[in-house]
């Protein structure tokens, strides 16, 4: 079986000379869903950008058996689903619907279908109300999930998410676990929602200071509270 | 937080939000044209633009304290204008040489002029985008071959003012929270280094929202929007509205 997420010794150090990353080796498999945790600076946003070629660091980075360069950037970003942090990054067009459109015009659509996809993704995410609003006008869970409907929009093969509960409140916290599992496939997720982890994902890895120290079942880490207590988690 | 919207009330539906917005452009800077190339003593023809608006602005149904309330954004300009009328010599008055009453009669009316000029120019700019929501606005003006990168930046300034507004009001009331009041000179450096971090931050979302933009594909190509053809009822409508303001037009030479 080909992984989908492949990573091999890579490393990346920021401009300025801060070293983010430090020989990551990595397999994802298709359909497994993997969380991501680690204290504030641990270089888990570092980590998924790469991904998709965002930042490009040392090492080699195989996505769904395609090696990262320049010429594969635009099948890859495809294939990849980044759902960032910040709503308000993401979604930057003046409506709802031109949000979730803008994907699918870049892959070169035409209207009418890309009419089709925007409404069943704003569909699946229950946004199909709003999809004339500005983003300014949606609450924060409801930018978080128009985000997730622009990126489905892509038919991305994996699905990246850099903290998808964070900020939300309890019932915005399950229903974007529910949309998660509905939405099903490969998941890679940021969290520090150690308590949603089980729920959201099967496996986890853990970063500190730029190195992954352990790669389990969920569960076996969230038992290991000496791991957790190392990697700044609680 | 809530802010008055550029484009309250644009959501509303009246016969007026209906009609196809590229109609609504051309209408609505055709009557700023004409009404501005009027003659300042045909009264009854500013008149007559007034209850044009007046129409528009009942039957879209948008209060009219509203139009009102926003159209007091032109008084300081209109007042820095009056303040250089006196310096001012309008062509009736070339050849005087001192304060006749006529004379202030001509700079008197030369504020008129540009009072009531900006005045309608202002309401007709709020009702626009009263009755057309603003992404329509921008896709009309790309179907008016608007440069599309100007198109582009209004559209990210539209999505983004709000955010930035919002962000500057938190930190200001972070701010007031550590008993800062902001009244004398010294504090003028507080607020410069607020701004300074209001910048760095736009820069940096700036930055993300890219990084956000090409993870969904984008390859440096600009939005291309689809062109609809205008319907029967819209073409009518533009035909009437223009026929209007030209007949008041001509009948005021």
């Amino acid at each position: 079986m080909i992984p989908v997420i492949q990573i091999e010794h890579l490393s990346y150090t920021y401009p300025d000379g801060t070293k983010a990353l430090h020989d990551i080796s990595l397999r994802i498999d298709s359909g497994e869903r993997v969380g991501i945790i680690g204290a504030n600076g641990a270089g888990k946003s570092t980590l998924i950008l790469h991904f998709n070629g965002l930042l490009q660091g040392e090492g080699k980075v195989i996505i769904d058996g395609i090696p990262l360069e320049k010429k594969t950037l635009k099948t890859i970003r495809r294939k990849i689903g980044l759902v960032f942090q910040n709503p308000d990054d993401q979604l930057f067009c003046p409506s709802v619907y031109d949000d979730i459109a803008f994907a699918p015009r870049n892959m070169g659509l035409n209207e009418s279908e890309v009419r089709d996809i925007a409404e069943d993704c704003l569909k699946r995410v229950g946004l199909l109300d709003n999809s004339k609003r500005g983003s300014y006008h949606l609450s924060w869970g409801e930018k978080r999930r128009a985000s997730i409907a622009a990126v489905l929009a892509m038919r991305p093969e994996i699905l990246v998410l850099d903290e998808p509960v964070s900020g939300l409140d309890p019932r915005g916290k399950r229903e974007i676990v529910e949309l998660l599992k509905s939405i099903g496939g490969t998941q890679v997720m940021i969290t520090h929602d150690l308590d949603r982890l089980k729920s959201m994902a099967d496996r986890a890895v853990v970063m500190n200071k730029g190195r992954i120290i352990a790669d389990d079942e969920t569960a076996n880490i969230l038992s290991n509270q000496t791991l957790l207590y190392k990697a700044g988690l609680i | 937080m809530h802010h008055d919207f550029i484009d309250k009330y644009s959501n509303l539906d009246s016969p007026v939000h209906r009609i196809d917005s590229r109609v609504k452009i051309v209408f609505f800077f055709s009557l700023i044209l004409i009404c501005v190339s009027t003659p300042i003593y045909h009264i009854r023809a500013f008149f007559l633009y007034f209850l044009i608006l007046i129409a528009i602005l009942t039957i879209s149904k948008i209060p009219i304290l509203h139009v009102l309330r926003k159209s007091l954004v032109i008084i300081p300009f209109v007042l820095i204008i009056a303040l250089f009328i006196p310096f001012t010599e309008t062509s009736e008055t070339v050849f005087r040489f001192n304060d006749s009453p006529d004379l202030m009669m001509n700079r008197w009316l030369l504020f008129w002029n540009v009072l009531v000029k900006a005045f309608i120019s202002i309401i007709t700019l709020i009702l626009l985008n009263s009755v057309t929501r603003f992404d329509d606005t921008l896709k009309s003006l790309s179907a008016f071959r608007f440069p599309i990168v100007l198109i582009n930046m209004l559209s990210f300034f539209y999505r983004y003012i709000f955010v930035i507004i919002d962000e500057a009001e938190r930190m200001q009331r972070a701010l007031v929270s550590r008993l800062f009041r902001g009244r004398s000179l010294i504090h003028a450096k507080v607020i410069g280094d607020l701004l300074a971090i209001l910048f760095l931050r736009s820069y940096e979302r700036g930055e993300r929202v890219y990084l956000a933009m090409c993870a969904r594909g984008w390859d440096g190509q600009l939005l291309i929007v689809d062109k609809k053809p205008l319907i029967l009822k819209d073409s009518a409508a533009l035909i009437i509205g223009l026929a209007a303001l030209l007949l008041i037009r001509l009948w005021s030479v």
